[in-house]
């Protein structure tokens, strides 16, 4: 009797073992689907990049009493269009002034580039969560905000001081002219 | 005009500096480059978030997990999108003097520059809430997911590119026309035919 309960012991014990393992190795539930990706338009430009920017931010926001704490990498760029560079020639000489830069600023296409930390509220009970455009909003103001850092940090006029190098360089080399490059806002304007 | 070409050796030849600093616990990092940017391609990418329709599932753990949403009270069903950036562009450190050659005899200017390079600019850091409807008793989708949800699609995102030469060929294609037509224009008022190949 001892033995034969053993027996069934042992099978259900292997049956279990074998449902988890199963379990386990069958692909995970998603309720995600992801589309596939489409090409929304292609646009040829002319632009000098002189500067690039990899940054980690902290994101953190609140709306009434509900707070939200995140990390975004951010990828920045400072270049100049160059369709838009007013250039005159007189003689021998081409003379340019560069224009006003275009900043962008985007978040990272590396894995992990936004990671929400925390979100919470103040109030007892209160709910914690963001919708999508109370989220929108906290990311445009952080957005803005590093921006203006960029001004305030130097970037943007060690952007503009390079272009006026690289483009008298090029343009010299390029014409066999006299290049010379006036930049009106070395500062840059926000 | 050969020795003016070749006197600009340092044509584009510019310094590129990186420098770290460590703030907090942030990185950064500014990097001085000489890139000219030819073209951007805008790709969009979508995801839908619905519950488990057990009569398609494939698996248990599918069956199991459309049941338990199919005893839930109410829908949770939501689309989302945003857009990531792909542009192409030369670096103009890599050009040298060898790479201009000028025919006095034909009047031509061959001009070789380097291969076209593409790269993620990066992608929108706000989400398109395309459709969201959450009731019942059905929990909402709240910030951290939301980010899961970008992850996930921005991994997918990345294999296509990747697999699909497609983009980047397309990208690259409209990149080299921009650029022949710049340096033709640029360099051909002299009465010179130019002739710009890539390597």
């Amino acid at each position: 009797m001892k033995a034969i309960r053993f027996i069934i012991f042992l099978i259900v014990l292997v049956a279990a073992v074998g449902l988890v393992m199963w379990w386990h190795k069958s692909p995970e539930v998603s309720r995600v689907s992801v589309k596939s990706a489409k090409i929304a338009d292609v646009r040829p430009m002319l632009r000098l990049c002189s500067v690039e920017i990899y940054d980690e931010v902290p994101v953190k926001g609140s709306i009434g009493s509900r707070h939200i704490f995140a990390r975004a990498a951010l990828n920045g760029s400072i270049s100049f269009d160059m369709e838009n560079i007013a250039m005159t020639e007189s003689g021998d000489t081409l003379r340019l002034t560069l224009p006003r830069e275009i900043v962008e600023i985007y978040e990272s296409t590396a894995p992990g580039s936004y990671q929400v930390i925390d979100t919470w509220n103040d109030k007892f009970l209160g709910s914690s969560k963001f919708s999508a455009a109370e989220e929108n909003a906290v990311k445009s103001k952080v957005l803005e905000s590093y921006r203006r850092s960029l001004y305030r940090r130097g970037y943007i006029a060690r952007a503009r001081k390079e272009a006026v190098e690289n483009l008298t360089s090029m343009l010299s080399g390029l014409t066999g002219k006299t290049v010379i490059v006036s930049d009106p806002i070395p500062r840059g304007s926000m | 005009m050969a020795l003016v070409l070749s006197a600009s050796v340092g044509l584009i030849s510019c310094k590129t500096e990186v420098k770290q600093e460590n703030e907090r616990d942030y990185l950064s990092e500014v990097k001085s480059v000489n890139k000219l940017i030819l073209a951007q391609m805008t790709i969009s990418k979508m995801a839908t978030v619905d519950d488990i329709d057990f009569s398609k599932a494939s698996n248990l753990k599918d069956i199991a997990a459309g049941l338990i949403d199919a005893l839930k009270v109410g829908d949770r069903k939501a689309a989302y999108s945003y857009d990531t950036y792909l542009r192409a562009y030369i670096d103009l450190n890599g050009v040298t003097a060898d790479d201009i050659r000028v025919d006095e005899s034909s009047k031509t200017i061959a001009l070789t520059l380097p291969a076209v390079q593409t790269e993620f600019a990066g992608r929108d850091l706000r989400i398109r809430e395309d459709h969201y409807r959450v009731t019942g008793l059905r929990s909402r989708i709240d910030a951290k997911e939301r980010a899961e949800i970008k992850e996930h699609m921005n991994e997918v995102l990345r294999r296509e590119v990747e697999e699909k030469p497609d983009f980047r060929l397309r990208l690259e294609n409209e990149a080299r026309s921009r650029c022949a037509s710049y340096f033709q224009s640029l360099l051909g008022d002299g009465g010179y035919t130019v002739k710009v190949n890539f390597r």
